[in-house]
C-alpha cells in the first residue's frame, strides 16, 4: 500500500498546506488590527507550522526505505504524518479567528478599552475579540496557548529544539477568544454581555466549580435521585431480577449525571450573569432583557438547550444583584435626574423587567421535572457563596464592582451629552474640572438615554419613523467614539503624569 | 417509566475528543517497540517515550478503577482524561479479541505496564512485546478514527435548531 513515491507525495502535500497557512499568516500580519492579540496569534500559528514542517521533514528523512517488512515498519511514521497533517489542518481552521479580528470587521474603538477592562478583572490572560456569523456571544474557555503547547511538546524530540524558545517566545499568557454576533458589530449597547463571557473565564480560572464541589453536590443529591428513579420500579432494587437491576443502576447513574449537569451548567450561567451585573450594573440588565426578547422566556433546561437556565430566571438573578442591600440601583433616586420625565421612564423600564420576573412560570417548569427541581433547589441554596466567599472576589473583583452612588453621581451629565449629539466621553463641568468617563459609565449612560427617549416607531401621522433607525445608529457611533476618546485621554493623562514625574526627578 | 428516563440516557454532552498528544505519543511508542524487537540499543529519548507510555497506561487504569467501581460517587467523578482513554482502550481490547482472554481489564492493563517497565529497564524484547505493539497500534487507530470522524460535517439544512 505504501511506496516511497506515495509517501513522498503525501509529505509534499502536508508541507504545501503548512506553507499555505504560513503565507496566509504573513498576509494577515500585514493587516490592521485594533490590538496586538490577533498579531500574536498569527505569529504563533506561523511558527507552529514552521516547526511542524521541520518535524515532517525529519520523519520523512528517518524512514528506512530498504528495511524488511517495510509496510509494517513504516506504519508509525505514516500515522505521525497523518496526525501532523490533522494538526496543520486544524491550525488552518484557526486562521478564521484572526481573519475575523481585522479592524474593519470589529467595533475597533472599543477593543483596546474592553481588553484593558478584561485584563484588570482577570489579570495575566490575553484576549482576542472577533465577530462570528452565528448570532451568539461566546467565549472559548479552553486556553489556546496550552492547547498548542501540549500538542507541540510531542514534537520536541523529533525536531530536537525546545518549543518554548522557538514557538512560544511572545505567546506567554493564557489566550482566550471572545466572540460576538457579527451583525451586532456596532450595537455597543449589547456588548456589555461580554461581562457575562468574562464571568465564564473567571469561573474556570479560579475553579469556582471544582471536583470537590461536584463530589460534595453528588453526595447531597445521590439518595434523593435514587429514590425518584426507583419509585418508578414495581419492586425495591434488591428484589429486582438481575437484568432489570442493571438497567435500574444505569438509570440511577444517568439521572445523577443529568442533575449534576443541570446544576453545573445552571451555576456557570448564573454566576457569569452575576459577575456581568457586578461589573456593568444596570446596563447588563437592559442588554439581557433585550436579548431575552428574542427567545422563549421559560424553557426547561435540558440537553437540547445545553442546560441554559430560563431567561426569566436569569433576569431575576441579575435584578437580585442590582437590588442587593446597601447597593440598590433602583428606583434611581430623583436627585440624580433633575429631569422628572427621564427619571420616571428609566425607573419604569426597570419596573417592567422586575414585574416580568415576579411571574414564576419558569419556576413552575423547573418544579415540574423532579431532576431539574433538585438541581435548581441546590443552585438557590448556595449560588451567592460561590462568588462572595472566594478569595478572588475579596481581592480582585471587589475593586471592580459597580456601586450605585458612584455610577449615578455624574450619569445625567453623560446622558445630556448624548442627547445633544456629543460623545459621552467625559464629565466636564469646566476646563479645569473634568475627568474621562469610564467604559462602564459610558455604556450605562447610553442605555439610560435610549430607554428614556421619546422616540416612537410610528409617527403621529401613522407613518414609520425612519429617522429612528438613524438615531439608533448615531447613538451607537457616539458611544463608540466616547469609549475611544475616553481611552485616549486616560492613556494621555497616565503618560503625562509619568513625564511630569520624570521631569521633576531631573530637576 | 422507561420512556420517562429513556431520553436522559442521551442527556449528557458527547465524550471529549482524544488528545493529539496521546495519539502522537502512541506512534512514537510503537516505533520504540519496533526498535526493541530488533534489539537495537535504546536512546535516552526512547526511554522517555516508554515512560510516558507507562503514564498513559496508568491513566487507563485510573479510568478503569473508577468505571468498574461499585461506588456511585466515584464512578461519577472520573478524571476525565482517564475515563475517555479507558473507553478507547476497552474498544481496542474488543477489536483485538483480547476481551475474552483478559478476565479483568485492570489486570490486563497492569500487565501491559509491567511489560513496558521490563523492556525499558532491560532494553530487550519480552515475549509480549508483539502484543504491546499491536495494542498501541490499534489504540492509536481508535483515537485517530475518532478525530477523523469529527472532521466530517453532517449535511446542513436551514432548519437546524438555533442553540445558544
Amino acid at each position: 500500500m505504501f511506496s516511497r513515491e506515495n509517501i513522498e507525495n503525501y509529505v509534499i502535500e502536508i508541507i504545501s498546506r503548512s506553507k499555505t497557512i504560513q503565507g496566509r499568516c504573513k498576509k494577515l500580519l500585514a493587516q490592521e488590527f485594533a490590538s496586538n492579540s490577533p498579531l500574536l496569534l498569527a505569529q504563533t500559528i506561523f511558527k507552529i507550522c514552521h516547526y511542524l514542517e521541520e518535524g515532517v521533514i525529519k520523519i520523512y528523512q528517518s524512514i528506512n526505505w530498504e528495511i524488511e517488512n517495510f509496510e509494517e515498519e513504516v506504519m508509525p511514521d505514516i500515522s505521525t504524518l497523518k496526525d501532523t497533517d490533522s494538526i496543520i489542518r486544524l491550525l488552518g481552521e484557526h486562521l478564521r479567528y484572526i481573519d475575523g479580528a481585522v479592524t474593519r470587521k470589529l467595533p475597533w474603538s472599543i477593543i483596546k478599552p474592553v481588553e484593558k477592562l478584561a485584563q484588570s478583572i482577570i489579570p495575566g490572560i490575553s484576549f482576542m475579540f472577533r465577530p462570528q456569523w452565528k448570532y451568539n456571544y461566546s467565549v472559548v474557555t479552553d486556553d489556546l496557548r496550552k492547547f498548542y503547547y501540549v500538542i507541540l511538546s510531542e514534537f520536541e524530540d523529533i525536531v530536537e529544539r525546545p518549543i518554548e524558545d522557538d514557538v512560544f517566545t511572545n505567546f506567554k499568557e493564557p489566550f482566550h477568544i471572545i466572540s460576538f454576533p457579527s451583525i451586532e458589530r456596532k450595537n455597543i449597547l449589547l456588548h456589555c454581555l461580554i461581562g457575562h463571557e468574562l464571568g465564564h473565564l473567571i469561573i474556570k480560572k479560579y475553579k469556582f466549580i471544582d471536583e470537590d464541589l461536584k463530589k460534595n453536590f453528588t453526595k447531597r443529591i445521590d439518595s434523593e435521585v435514587k429514590k425518584i428513579v426507583m419509585d418508578y420500579y414495581p419492586k425495591p432494587f434488591d428484589e429486582l431480577d438481575m437484568f432489570t437491576r442493571v438497567y435500574a443502576r444505569e438509570e440511577v447513574e444517568s439521572s445523577i449525571r443529568t442533575v449534576l449537569q443541570i446544576w453545573k451548567r445552571g451555576l456557570e450561567e448564573i454566576l457569569s450573569d452575576i459577575i456581568g451585573a457586578l461589573i456593568f450594573g444596570p446596563a447588563m440588565l437592559f442588554s439581557m432583557y433585550e436579548l431575552s426578547l428574542q427567545k422563549e422566556l421559560d424553557h426547561k433546561p435540558d440537553y437540547r438547550n445545553y442546560f441554559y437556565p430560563p431567561w426569566r430566571y436569569r433576569l431575576r438573578e441579575i435584578i437580585e444583584v442590582l437590588q442587593r442591600p446597601l447597593a440598590q440601583f433602583f428606583p434611581i433616586p430623583a436627585k440624580y435626574f433633575p429631569s422628572r420625565k427621564r427619571h420616571k421612564k428609566i425607573n419604569s423600564r426597570f419596573e417592567l423587567i422586575k414585574n416580568l420576573t415576579e411571574e414564576e412560570y419558569d419556576k413552575q417548569i423547573i418544579k415540574e421535572d423532579p431532576l431539574v427541581r433538585i438541581a435548581y433547589r441546590e443552585i438557590e441554596k448556595d449560588k451567592n457563596d460561590f462568588i462572595l466567599s472566594t478569595n478572588y472576589f475579596k481581592n480582585e473583583l471587589m475593586k471592580k464592582v459597580l456601586v450605585p452612588t458612584k455610577l449615578f453621581k455624574d450619569i445625567e451629565h453623560l446622558v445630556i451629552r448624548v442627547e445633544n449629539g456629543l460623545p459621552p466621553n467625559a464629565i466636564e463641568h469646566s476646563v479645569e474640572n473634568r475627568r474621562p468617563a469610564t467604559l462602564v459609565e459610558i455604556i450605562n449612560a447610553a442605555w439610560l438615554y435610549k430607554i428614556s427617549w421619546e422616540k416612537r416607531l410610528i409617527n403621529d401621522d401613522g407613518e414609520l419613523n425612519h429617522t429612528l433607525f438613524e438615531e439608533i445608529d448615531t447613538l451607537n457611533r457616539l458611544t463608540l467614539k466616547a469609549i475611544e476618546f475616553s481611552d485616549i485621554e486616560t492613556e494621555y493623562k497616565k503618560k503625562g503624569k509619568k513625564i511630569f514625574q520624570e521631569k521633576r526627578k531631573i530637576k | 417509566m422507561a420512556a420517562y428516563f429513556s431520553d436522559r440516557l442521551n442527556n449528557t454532552m458527547p465524550n471529549p475528543t482524544p488528545s493529539f498528544s496521546n495519539i502522537l505519543l502512541i506512534s512514537k511508542l510503537v516505533k520504540v517497540l519496533q526498535k526493541i524487537e530488533k534489539k537495537q540499543p535504546l536512546q535516552h529519548r526512547d526511554r522517555g517515550i516508554l515512560n510516558r507510555g507507562k503514564d498513559l497506561i496508568s491513566k487507563i487504569i485510573e479510568g478503569a478503577r473508577v468505571v468498574e467501581s461499585e461506588d456511585f460517587e466515584n464512578a461519577l467523578f472520573p478524571i476525565e482524561e482517564g475515563i475517555t482513554t479507558y473507553g478507547y482502550a476497552l474498544r481496542t481490547m474488543k477489536t483485538l479479541n483480547l476481551y475474552e482472554e483478559a478476565q479483568e481489564s485492570i489486570l490486563f492493563f497492569k500487565g501491559l505496564s509491567d511489560q513496558l517497565e521490563e523492556v525499558e529497564s532491560t532494553g530487550m524484547p519480552t515475549t509480549k512485546v508483539g502484543l504491546l505493539k499491536e495494542f498501541f497500534l490499534a489504540l492509536g487507530n481508535s483515537f485517530r478514527s475518532e478525530i477523523h470522524q469529527r472532521e466530517y460535517q453532517a449535511p446542513k439544512t436551514f432548519e437546524a435548531p438555533f442553540l445558544m
